[in-house]
């Protein structure tokens, strides 16, 4: 059953996700097209921000409506824009379009200098380490980045450590380790669900910056079932069995995970 | 105390109606929903509570057991605004702004589905919580009066109480629907399609502690 049906039941409404999307595609375009042609650097910055986190929205929304296509294509421009702010964050969304960890490798973070440390900040590095370390590399905690494990960061606020344990998990392949590793991130996706859809009102409009598919557990799920599938394994829905999770929650990773890898059900 | 810019936002209103808020003011809820429109005075303290106030920002659309069960946002004593807000992206290093037009403008086309109006008005906030004195508006975006994590604190909300007087309220600007679409269509930012301001306005310059010099 694709994701789309089960919008009912997660209490969200087909056509204002349809609608909003419309209009993010539309804000996305709109400041893409300001940031071309304003000079001062810092207000060309705040267009493409607002761009690439109008494009991220309409992105998850695709997810939500089951529009791999369409999913595809907002990814990959909120990643375009986010790497070309020399933030390797933009990764993270080019995982959620269709790149394998391998093609991220290859591709965007070498072709943006993030391979020779051409970031914005260092903590930002965390990215890139999950995502090299999904791609086959060897993974050694960083010195740059060892003092800053506590720092919160992406939408959920999650300390960079969670990244760098999965970074170190998945350099190491051991399942066991991965599981453990990315189980921070499905119980603080879990609680934000649960927290946001108590509010009914602000949840059937997504009047919030949490997304119910959101991009940053997302890629974060993408990645760790690639790098599984490279190695001819799964990591899904394994995980879903260790992890305890609310029925919404399971229901939209167990449905949001196949349709990005193209299985069908 | 500081006069706070916010931009209500209300769909599907004629113009008519619009001039009538510029006559009586945005009422709240509580008061538009009473039979008789005549509004209990020793009613307001009751009503003005952090509990309610709770509701308003977390539980707008829940069966209310003060209220017999009803929907609290049917008895709501607030009216909620925007004055937009700044967020810090942690993931990009950076503060990100939301223009209060943009959020408000999802809410006065009720969602991306018809016209709407948004209302340029003046608040009175006082940078401390003052729940009982509705006189004040409540500044629920600002982290370092209401702590609690909320997770529409982006949405940039002041909360004013019972109501809005029309002498503070400066303008409406109407936004068609359609033009907003054209607009993005061709990757251009919209805009409002016009605009009435409101003779009742009373302009702050003009009670604000701004002595001029003698001519």
């Amino acid at each position: 059953m694709p994701l789309v049906t089960f919008l009912e039941k997660f209490g969200l409404d087909r056509e204002l996700i349809e609608r909003d999307r419309a209009m993010s595609e539309g804000f996305a375009r709109a400041h893409a097209r300001e940031a071309a042609k304003v000079e001062n650097p810092d207000q060309r910055f705040l267009h493409e921000l607002t761009a690439a986190t109008e494009y991220r929205r309409a992105g998850a929304h695709s997810v939500l409506l089951s529009d791999r296509h369409s999913a595809s294509m907002h990814f990959q421009q909120a990643g375009q824009l986010y790497c070309s702010m020399h933030n390797p964050y933009g990764l993270l969304m080019l995982a959620c379009a269709d790149y394998s960890p391998r093609d991220l490798i290859e591709g965007p973070a070498r072709e943006f200098g993030f391979l020779r440390g051409q970031v914005e900040d260092r903590l930002q590095l965390g990215y890139l380490n999950i995502v090299s370390a999904a791609a086959g590399s060897e993974y050694t905690l960083d010195e740059g980045i060892s003092g800053s494990l506590a720092s919160s960061r992406g939408m959920l606020g999650l300390p960079i450590g969670a990244y760098t344990d999965l970074a170190l998990a998945l350099s190491r392949e051991e399942p066991k380790a991965v599981l453990e590793a990315t189980a921070p991130f499905l119980s603080t996706y879990n609680n934000c669900m649960k927290r946001a859809r108590e509010d009914t009102y602000h949840w059937r409009a997504i009047a919030m910056p949490f997304h119910p598919a959101e991009p940053d557990i997302l890629s974060v799920v993408y990645l760790v079932e690639a790098a599984a599938r490279f190695r001819e394994q799964r990591f899904f829905p394994e995980i879903l069995g260790v992890v305890p999770l609310t029925s919404d929650a399971a229901n939209l990773l167990y449905n949001a995970v196949p349709e990005r890898f193209g299985d069908t059900h | 105390m500081i006069i706070q810019q916010v931009i209500k936002g209300i769909p599907g209103l004629s113009d008519t109606q619009v001039q009538d808020i510029f006559r009586e003011g945005i009422l709240c809820n509580w008061w538009r929903n009473l039979p008789t429109r005549q509004l209990p005075q020793d009613q307001i303290l009751r009503k003005l509570t952090d509990r309610n106030l709770d509701w308003h920002q977390n539980s707008y659309d829940k069966p209310d057991p003060l209220e017999n069960g009803q929907t609290f946002s049917l008895n709501t004593p607030y009216i909620s605004t925007t004055a937009g807000t700044v967020t810090r992206d942690l993931a990009n290093k950076t503060n990100t702004l939301t223009p209060a037009w943009r959020i408000a403008l999802y809410f006065a086309t009720d969602r991306w589905m018809k016209d709407g109006w948004l209302f340029y008005c003046h608040l009175f906030v006082i940078g401390k919580r003052a729940p009982g004195l509705h006189s004040f508006s409540e500044e629920l975006r600002e982290l370092n009066i209401y702590h609690g994590f909320s997770l529409y604190q982006p949405e940039g909300e002041i909360t004013a109480k019972i109501s809005i007087p029309a002498a503070q309220i400066e303008r409406a600007d109407f936004w068609s629907l359609k033009d907003s679409q054209d607009s993005l269509a061709k990757q251009m930012l919209p805009h409002p399609s016009r605009s009435l301001s409101n003779p009742n306005f009373i302009k702050t310059d003009d009670i604000s502690n701004i002595r001029g010099f003698l001519l």
